[in-house]
């Protein structure tokens, strides 16, 4: 069942080829050649993924998706007073969207998995009133504790929507602005598929096994039908995976870490977060560097140029923040994650982020509820859990679900094994792909250690972990391989048929769980 | 070329027909379904008793369409037990049931004699029977809203839901369940939830149709 080329993918397709071949204006000229070189398949990846986040976002309940209050209040301080939050020691929302939280009930209902969203006549004509209301959209702080240290592209750009809906009510606007997320989860889709031509050059059609895999994520198109920063970093983190892969296989070229320093600069302006990409971005284009032209300092011009576009924009807002905004110049630092008033020491932040990740330590202090984090965090997560973390399929179906994952683990690795020639000539790039991973993993890690070290508790969400997703793709890609030429058409159809099985019984979860 | 495409497209067809099964099964099992709950939680027993008892709890919204109370009731033995429930207004009962029974879990449901047909903002009363010790199980709240035995408050709200009468599958459920994903929608009473369904299916299509038509 051999997979081979697909006839609309042009990797090496000529300028002239993809040239625009209708009228309109010049400028656009360059976006539509380069929309014209994707191909159809990735553009149809995208589809599915911004298709099935629609329906997400349809059975989500409003302010249902983590910290959505606190990401919608920060566009609309954004939106009425054309800067980002000042922080403050505690949020406070407008009045506008207080009325419609509070009928609602999105307090009552936020965490508590026995509780369902409003039902009754009378709620809804409360609902109704408070919606009705006409109050202050202007009132509020941005939520500025909670996510007003956040740097603000994601916020801008939801802005867009925000005024698209001024007319409207809160849930209009929220709809409009869940539906620029849901556009931005099919972006990432689109760059996972090119990560995986770029970097699984050989087996065309496990891309599309791959990205279909993204796409059908539960936690995915569930996180990518709300309203939160972490879906415009998944999007330039999938950006920044292709553009390093592209660097990989074609060469390190001015252009190229041009684009790799824009895909950063995005990520970096979009949350703190983002800061974890850097080391290996960083380490990345070194090794690129390094191997096109050897160990000599004049190397290291592309790699300084990229990393001066990544940092140019978050210097010009800490400039911003310092003089115009009246904000603390690196604003993340003065929220949850300020140091100021802990102290942290080295050996308790590595045995911390060891236990937040891997396995309780024995004799530890209990830093995290659970004794097996790997799996009972972050894996079943992965698995299954919506909401505000609350909303868990039963305990035997993250049992079960071990199973096909370690089959998928099995052959993926299986790939990694007989194709060990290709992977030891390609070295460098997966060590990259590994610094990546280590560096957002280990950052993550420290900002759970200084919140918990603040207050006690964890953010042990696997929501966080999704920046990474182009790789479970290529896992996805590899694994289908890794079944052998007879049967990788069956084993990539199971991948899929399962990823959207997965999905499908999620969103009857979700119903359930809110609506039932 | 055409018998690897067609390989896998009865791979794909076998799949989706496996996943339409287990749907199948899955909504077709029946259950209570709930017409709402107070919103309180259970972190503590709030009273154990084991003698007769009533206990009420003011400003209670009980749904329209109520059939029956859940009560987070734990049994500590299996003697028999009498418990009843009225869902009053004032000084009028709207409704009221009993149950007796023998149960050892923390929750019991406790069918009404007649379902109610508009929301009613009252308060429910459950009187216990019988010598089996039972706690009540809620969380802590003022003085003001707790539930009340007697003169006395107790430490604060009993967690209760309530019920359609008798047991549903989610067939029957599926107007109702479509009618509440469109509250707190933009468009109250639009066809949200049909449009979920169809942006689903049109998902899984265009996946569908991408995997097979390159599967060469």
């Amino acid at each position: 069942m051999a997979a081979g080329a697909q006839s609309d993918v042009r990797p090496g397709a000529a300028p002239d080829a993809a040239a625009p071949r209708r009228g309109g204006p010049r400028a656009l000229a360059p976006v539509r050649a380069l929309a014209a070189r994707i191909p159809t398949a990735a553009w149809v990846c995208a589809l599915v993924a911004v298709l099935n986040a629609a329906s997400w976002s349809l059975l989500t309940p409003a302010f249902q998706v983590p910290d959505e209050q606190s990401h919608y209040a920060y566009t609309e301080y954004l939106t009425h007073h054309w800067q980002p939050p000042r922080t403050r020691g505690a949020d406070s929302l407008s009045t506008s969207e207080e009325l419609a939280l509070v009928a609602l009930d999105s307090e009552g209902i936020r965490f508590q998995a026995n509780d369902p969203t409003i039902w009754s006549a009378l709620q809804q004509r409360q609902l109704q009133r408070g919606l009705d209301a006409h109050a202050s959209r202007s009132d509020g702080n941005g939520a500025a504790l909670e996510v007003g240290g956040e740097p603000p592209l994601f916020y801008a750009l939801q802005a867009v929507p925000y005024e698209l809906g001024s007319g409207g009510s809160v849930l209009d606007r929220t709809a409009l602005m869940r539906l620029l997320s849901a556009l931005l989860g099919g972006v990432t889709v689109l760059f996972t598929f090119l990560f995986l031509r770029e970097a699984l050059p050989e087996a065309p059609w496990t891309w599309t096994v791959g990205a279909l895999g993204v796409a059908f994520q539960p936690l995915f198109g569930f996180m990518t039908s709300g309203i939160n920063s972490d879906v415009l970093l998944y999007t330039t983190a999938a950006a920044t995976f292709y553009l390093l892969a592209r660097a990989f296989r074609r060469g390190l070229t001015p252009g190229l870490a041009v684009a790799i320093g824009c895909a950063l600069a995005a990520a970096v302006m979009t949350k703190f977060n983002a800061a974890g990409l850097l080391p290996g971005a960083v380490l990345a284009l070194v090794l690129l560097a390094v191997r096109q032209e050897g160990m000599r300092l004049h190397a290291l011009r592309l790699p300084a140029l990229a990393l001066a576009i990544a940092l140019a924009p978050l210097l010009a807002e800490m400039l911003l923040n310092a003089t115009i905004w009246g904000r603390p110049v690196v604003g993340a630092t003065a929220g949850n994650f300020s140091t100021g008033d802990i102290h942290p020491s080295l050996g308790q932040a590595a045995r911390y982020i060891w236990q937040f990740y891997a396995l309780r330590l024995p004799g530890a202090s209990h830093t995290l509820s659970s004794a097996i984090p790997f799996r009972d965090l972050w894996l079943n997560g992965f698995i299954g859990s919506f909401g505000y973390v609350e909303t868990r399929f039963h305990a035997w179906v993250y049992d079960v679900a071990l199973v096909p994952f370690a089959l998928l683990a099995l052959l993926a690795a299986r790939t990694l094994v007989v194709r060990r020639a290709v992977a030891r000539a390609r070295r460098l790039e997966l060590l990259s792909y590994a610094g990546v991973v280590a560096g957002f993993m280990l950052f993550v890690g420290v900002a759970s250690y200084v919140l918990w070290a603040h207050t006690g508790a964890s953010i042990a969400q696997t929501r966080y972990m999704l920046p990474l997703l182009p790789l479970y793709g290529a896992l996805l890609a590899l694994a289908t391989r890794g079944a052998g030429p007879r049967w990788m058409g069956i084993v990539g159809t199971t991948i899929v048929v399962l990823a959207i099985a997965h999905d499908v019984f999620s969103q009857l979860l979700l119903v359930s769980r809110y609506y039932a | 070329m055409e018998d690897r495409r067609r390989v896998l497209a009865a791979t794909l067809a076998i799949g989706l027909t496996l996943l339409a099964l287990g749907l199948v099964v899955t909504l077709s099992q029946t259950a209570a379904r709930r017409t709402g709950t107070d919103g309180t939680s259970v972190t503590e027993a709030l009273a154990v008793t084991s003698s007769d008892g009533t206990f009420c709890q003011p400003r209670e919204l009980v749904p329209a369409g109520t059939g029956a109370v859940r009560l987070s009731l734990k049994a500590t033995t299996r003697r028999s037990s009498t418990v009843a429930v009225a869902v009053m207004r004032g000084r009028t009962t709207l409704a009221r049931g009993a149950r007796t029974s023998r149960w050892s879990g923390e929750q019991l449901d406790v069918p009404l004699r007649s379902t109610l047909h508009a929301d009613v903002v009252g308060r429910i009363c459950v009187t216990l029977g019988g010598h089996a010790p039972i706690a009540l199980g809620g969380m802590p709240t003022g003085t003001k809203v707790a539930a009340r035995t007697g003169r006395q408050a107790l430490s604060g709200r009993l967690r209760i839901e309530y019920l359609r009468p008798g047991r549903e599958s989610w067939w029957s459920l599926a107007s109702t369940v479509a009618h509440r994903i469109t509250i707190g929608h933009p468009l109250p009473g639009s066809p949200a939830a049909l449009l979920a369904v169809l942006l689903t299916l049109a998902s899984i299509l265009v996946g569908s149709w991408q995997l097979v038509r390159r599967a060469t």
